[in-house]
């Protein structure tokens, strides 16, 4: 029998990021009760963000060019049915999981921190030699299911950073994951 | 459907239900519940044409309330207390147009630091694989069968 994951409230920061959505009804200030949709991702200037949608409002997006299973994946948990909630946490390609993927809740294993890594720097060339922070964006856009007012959609974007040494500070090379800094 | 005249006035009469009764008059207190919120207002209305019966020459009288099903050919008093639930309603819509989204983030930005993420403690690890026929190393004897 496949094994749930716990829900992402009860993971809790920093495993689980969350992003809280509200809506102003703008002709009296008052705040209107609706559960809100996310559509996305893209990555910045809208280049295409390679994403899997599992079940029900859930996307993965794989950290390498590794799919199979065992491969490290960032999961978002998209806005459920009235909910206006929207999660993010790290998992692994797991089949004994009843969505495929299991969520870590205490911390990241070495590899997934070395992907994690690979991803944020998303191919970028020669760390200069005073070290670098990099920088992935996902931009993605929200609106009220019963308002549905498209044309006052808000963007937010989940940004993943990580900082690398120089080179010749014993730091890294293109392709290969840097020492921690900060 | 409905004639509507062409002089000046037009009246429309509405039937009550026991219930809508029992609320106009706050019988025992029951117009109003825990929340203060007046059960009488009307929330809800049908478009279907749920009060005529065109098999009879009668109007309604007081306090009667028309068949809903509309099997009934010579019945006009079946819903003494009923709570219509199944019927196509409409709600008065009070939904804004005029809106504004927002995040909880500062900025619209949700930053996470690959730094900021614990190790993963020793005690966690994923649940054991399931075996899953087609994906092992299977071989195939092309003699075995005879």
């Amino acid at each position: 029998m496949a094994t749930a994951n716990q829900n992402p409230e009860n993971i809790g920061f920093p495993m689980a990021q969350v992003v809280n959505f509200t809506t102003t009804n703008l002709s009296n200030g008052d705040p209107f009760v609706e559960p809100h949709t996310v559509s996305g991702p893209s990555g910045s200037f809208n280049v295409p963000v390679s994403a899997i949608n599992i079940g029900n409002n859930k996307i993965v997006i794989p950290l390498t060019s590794n799919t199979s299973t065992g491969a490290n994946f960032l999961k978002l948990h998209l806005p459920q049915p009235n909910s206006s909630t929207f999660y993010v946490t790290f998992c692994v390609k797991n089949r004994a999981m009843q969505d495929g993927y299991y969520d870590y809740t205490t911390g990241i294993p070495s590899d997934y921190r070395t992907d994690l890594r690979t991803f944020t720097r998303d191919g970028s060339g020669l760390i200069p030699s005073g070290g670098a922070t990099y920088v992935k964006t996902l931009v993605f856009q929200v609106i009220g299911l019963d308002t549905n007012v498209t044309s006052a959609a808000v963007q937010y974007m989940v940004k993943f950073s990580a900082v690398f040494a120089g080179a010749g500070t014993g730091g890294s090379f293109p392709g290969v994951a840097g020492s921690f800094l900060a | 459907m409905g004639y509507i005249p062409s002089a000046d006035t037009v009246y429309a009469v509405a039937y009550l239900t026991e219930t809508g009764r029992a609320y106009l008059f706050d019988d025992n207190g029951s117009r109003f519940d825990v929340n203060g919120d007046d059960l009488f207002e009307i929330t809800k209305f049908t478009l279907s044409d749920t009060d005529t019966n065109y098999q009879t020459i009668l109007n309604l009288s007081t306090g009667e309330v028309p068949d809903v099903t509309g099997k009934s050919e010579g019945c006009l008093k079946t819903t003494a207390n009923y709570v219509q639930t199944n019927l196509l309603a409409f709600v008065f819509d009070d939904t804004p147009t005029n809106v504004e989204y927002s995040t909880d983030l500062d900025g619209d930005i949700l930053l996470i630091k690959e730094g900021d993420l614990p190790n993963k403690s020793a005690g966690e690890n994923p649940p054991a694989p399931i075996l899953v026929l087609g994906e092992g190393p299977f071989t195939f004897n092309p003699g075995g069968i005879n």
